[in-house]
């Protein structure tokens, strides 16, 4: 979809040629092209052609509630029957039908290009006076971005493409089904298909999933995208190198800046979504280097012939869109749709659950039969880091601590052979990187100057480094982790009101004590949960008897190990509704269900560095609001959170902590809790734990069981 | 958003004016031989495009996008920054007035992305990004890249302040002074002046 200019003077010549076609020999042309396109319609009636599952997947038709079909696609320049987007017998018609159509002077001519005479100004002089407008106007991004592209297109004479040039895979799909080799169609130059071909050079095509990064909301649930696998390094090197393959990204063109409209455009649908194409390195460097999240790649296992298809599919997303669903439709689902559509064998989509978390994707698809062929890991800049960190010896390390004091790079010991002296400034040179993160970009911050001499200072060295191949930490491989949404049963003993029978369950995704693997370890989110619990007090109805434990919209804490080559951020937030014991409750036993909005900053200390102890404090606030309060409906309380998490093993760990928040506007000035779970993954997906708990007054015991799927 | 969108656009305009006001600095060495050329120089020429003495201005707008904001690509995870960057950067990789300003085009448009992790490498004298670079630069064999690029990183990277197009020129120029990597890379030195 980058490719929207191309070379060269207009080859006005084709015109003439074609002219010269049309022109002496229509009637001939003519008549073969409409016997063979009738020939073509009769063969596909009877084949029921329209019900071809690849046809199907390649219109990205979906059953709907009337037992009919509807098309997924929002842009209607995808389709060629009026009633395309919910017909696919006559889409399919209408588009072999299109296929044939004689096609008009300006399809014929090739596009300007950048390197035109007086077209590199002309575009710039554009760019400036739109840029003016814009401001002006005050366009939101997506349209800014549209706006501009369309004048560009118009300046260089792009026009829309020939449904020969805009629809390849269809017309492959039609020529294999029908035993037909194209013949009867005009001839067409597709220019700047021919240069997409060219460009992504595919050989085979992997999915790529860049791990959770908890500081954009964004990718709480990680994010997944696909990389054409470029067959160009073979002319050039001896090893592929990614960075010069393709990545196909779908992603909402987003309006808003807004957080909060963020999630609810998201969530509605009403931001529109389009696949583009990138270099990788452009993904590589975004991901790896700039947000620090690794990136696993899951090859998959196509034919020559279905990555063709891709390819020519992916072509023909450019026409189209879709609105974009945060939670149902979203980047994950529709690199599925993609590979459906190439290969309907896998049946990708169909194994999803209604809603698609990516990380769930790539479960899917690692089990899914003949789609994997290999794994591949790619370490963010931060595991780089700490592997160079582990290869260092002792004399090494020492010079490494006394350069990240100090940044005296002229004083590192000249005693240090070469190679120590190049280990030590390689790994300085990335936690520079690793601490100083959008400073480096910024002309004549002190991180770029430090970076510089410690550059300069390795090239002088002359040696090479040894490449490094940091393993993959098999541990947080996403196809492995458990299944998010978990429901929960349990038994529950409080001394004031007895036992209780309770029911949980969460939506999504991990949180400290969750066995297994495939998450990273110190990091617990949680959206969506709802536990409750049913008490066996005597005598009374099922309403009093029945209450909410918690209705949880998230929780999300992140435990980062002080250490004293990176800056920590150790963070926890909740809101949600939250049952809790409090002396300012109006209820005889003291419970009420408020609002809950927690926030904290924390310092982990992560003594044997292998995260199997960590220990945290967290300083933090809470807003408390129930109507049931004595007095005043609001409270506000501010306090410490200590805690640990211990992990005995993948699948035994142990956590515990006690919290304390002096409250205002309260009647009892302070609250405070302890909590201790010893939880055990007893068999794949299933999980058994015991809680002791104190709120106050009260005491609690609570066993639990737990499915993972 | 709307920050990200005018700071481009504003660095875009600081960018030819940058380039505007380069020629000051150096001055073109126009009568020297070409292939002893000592550094690289640049002249404008109608006025507000970048120029290169080896071929003809810049033949996309990924010659005049700088790294002053270098992180702001990155600062978006929208497909809207993409377009911006590479819709119409990216089928111009074709500018076939001569190899080397094509050559140019293409090192500007993968440096400027790169240029962190590109600069890394290279004071390592291997790595990942000199592997890429090599494949933009469509040299065969170049076994040697790393380690002469290596010898000459205070060169490339004179200072922490160096525009991608100056990296570009500079990597040329250390490509075309080496016999063995010129004829590899097929980079040949052509002086327009």
């Amino acid at each position: 979809m980058g490719s929207r200019l191309f070379r060269g003077p207009i080859l006005s010549f084709i015109l003439g040629a074609c002219l010269f076609a049309c022109v002496s020999t229509p009637v001939r042309a003519e008549e073969t092209a409409a016997a063979t396109e009738a020939h073509l319609v009769a063969r596909a009636r009877e084949l029921k052609l329209w019900n071809h599952p690849q046809w199907i997947n390649l219109v990205h038709y979906e059953k709907n509630l009337f037992g009919g079909y509807t098309s997924q696609a929002d842009g209607l320049e995808f389709f060629t029957a009026k009633d395309g987007p919910t017909n696919p017998e006559a889409e399919l018609f209408a588009t072999i039908h299109a296929l044939f159509r004689a096609p008009t002077p300006l399809e014929l001519i090739r596009p300007k290009a950048v390197s035109d005479p007086g077209m590199y100004e002309a575009l710039k002089k554009l760019t400036d006076e739109f840029d003016k407008e814009a401001r002006a106007a005050k366009y939101p991004p997506a349209i800014y971005g549209q706006k501009l592209e369309e004048k560009k297109r118009a300046l260089l004479g792009i026009v829309p493409d020939h449904p020969l040039c805009q629809f390849p895979a269809r017309l492959r799909f039609f020529e294999r089904e029908l035993g037909w080799k194209g013949e009867g169609l005009p001839k067409i130059e597709c220019f700047r298909l021919d240069e997409f071909r060219r460009r992504v050079d595919a050989q085979s095509v992997s999915i790529v999933f860049s791990s959770f990064f908890l500081n954009n909301p964004s990718s709480t649930f990680g994010h997944s995208f696909l990389r054409i696998n470029s067959g160009l390094w073979q002319k050039y090197g001896k090893s592929r190198n990614e960075l010069l393959d393709t990545g196909v990204n779908f992603a909402a063109n987003v309006t808003t800046n807004n957080p909060i409209t963020y999630a609810l455009f998201g969530m509605l649908g009403l931001m529109p979504g389009t696949f583009l194409t990138v270099p990788y390195y452009l993904k590589v460097r975004e991901y790896n280097d700039h947000e620090m999240r690794d990136l696993w790649s899951y090859d998959i296992d196509l034919t020559p012939d279905e990555v063709t298809m891709l390819i020519d599919h992916i072509w023909e997303e450019q026409s189209t869109f879709y609105f974009y669903k945060y939670f149902t439709e979203n980047c994950s689902y529709h690199m599925f749709t993609l590979l459906d559509a190439a290969a309907p064998r896998l049946g990708l989509t169909k194994r999803l659950s209604f809603y698609v978390i990516p990380s769930d994707t790539i479960r899917v698809l690692y089990r899914t039969p003949g789609a994997v062929k290999a794994v591949t890991y790619r370490p963010s800049a931060r595991a780089q880091f700490f592997y160079r960190l582990g290869n260092l010896n002792d004399a090494e390390r020492e010079a490494l601590d006394k350069l990240v004091d100090t940044h005296d790079v002229a004083a590192l010991d000249p005693a240090l052979p070469k190679e120590s002296a190049a280990r030590v400034l390689d790994a300085f040179s990335d936690q520079i990187e690793l601490v100083s993160g959008d400073d480096l970009a910024r002309d004549g911050s002190e991180a770029q100057k430090l970076k510089q001499r410690v550059l300069v200072k390795r090239a002088s060295l002359g040696v090479k480094s040894e490449t490094i191949e940091v393993p993959a930490p098999d541990r947080s491989a996403p196809h492995l982790g458990h299944g998010m949404r978990r429901a929960s049963v349990g038994f529950a003993r409080e001394n004031d009101r007895g036992n209780s029978v309770t029911f949980g369950y969460r939506f999504s995704m991990h949180d400290f004590l969750d066995p297994g693997v495939g998450y990273a370890r110190n990091m617990q989110v949680d959206m969506f949960g709802a536990w409750a619990r049913v008490l066996t007090r005597p005598n009374q109805g099922f309403r009093s008897q029945f209450e909410f434990d918690e209705l949880n919209i998230f929780k999300l804490t992140a435990l980062t190990p002080l250490s004293r080559y990176y800056e920590a951020r150790s963070i926890r937030a909740e809101l949600g509704w939250k049952k809790m014991y409090d002396r300012d409750c109006e209820a005889g036993d003291r419970r009420c269900f408020p609002l809950n909005l927690e926030f904290g900053k924390g310092w982990v200390v992560d003594p044997g560095t292998h995260e199997t102890l960590t220990l945290y404090g967290f300083l933090g606030g809470r807003f408390n609001h129930s109507p049931h309060y004595r007095g005043s409906n609001i409270r506000l309380g501010f306090g410490p959170r200590v805690g640990a998490v211990l992990y005995l093993n993948d699948d035994l760990r142990f956590g515990a902590f006690g919290e304390y928040y002096a409250r205002i506007w309260a009647e009892d000035d302070f609250v405070f809790k302890t909590e201790a779970t010893l939880r055990w993954g007893f068999t794949k997906g299933f999980a058994l734990d015991a809680t002791a708990r104190r709120e106050r007054d009260v005491n609690e015991g609570l066993a639990q069981l737990h499915f993972y799927y | 958003m709307k920050k990200i969108i005018s700071t481009i656009a504003v660095s875009l305009l600081a960018a030819s004016t940058a380039f505007a006001a380069q020629p000051a600095k150096k001055t073109a060495p126009a009568a020297k031989p070409a292939p002893a050329m000592a550094a690289p120089a640049h002249h404008m020429s109608g006025g507000s495009s970048y120029a290169r003495n080896y071929g003809m201005s810049g033949c996309g707008l990924g010659s005049i996008w700088i790294d002053k904001n270098h992180m702001q690509i990155f600062s978006s995870t929208t497909n809207m920054m993409y377009t911006q960057i590479f819709a119409v950067s990216s089928g111009t990789s074709n500018c076939v007035e001569t190899p080397t300003t094509a050559k140019a085009d293409r090192m500007d448009k993968y440096i400027v992305v790169n240029k962190l992790a590109l600069a890394d490498d290279i004071a390592r004298g291997e790595g990942e990004t000199i592997q890429g670079l090599a494949q933009i630069m469509n040299c065969q064999g170049a076994e040697n890249l790393g380690s002469a690029l290596q010898a000459k990183f205070a060169t490339i990277f004179p200072s922490h302040e160096v525009t991608v197009n100056d990296i570009t020129d500079h990597i040329i120029t250390v490509v075309g002074q080496d016999s063995s990597l010129s004829a590899a890379c097929g980079v040949s030195m052509v002086s327009a002046l």
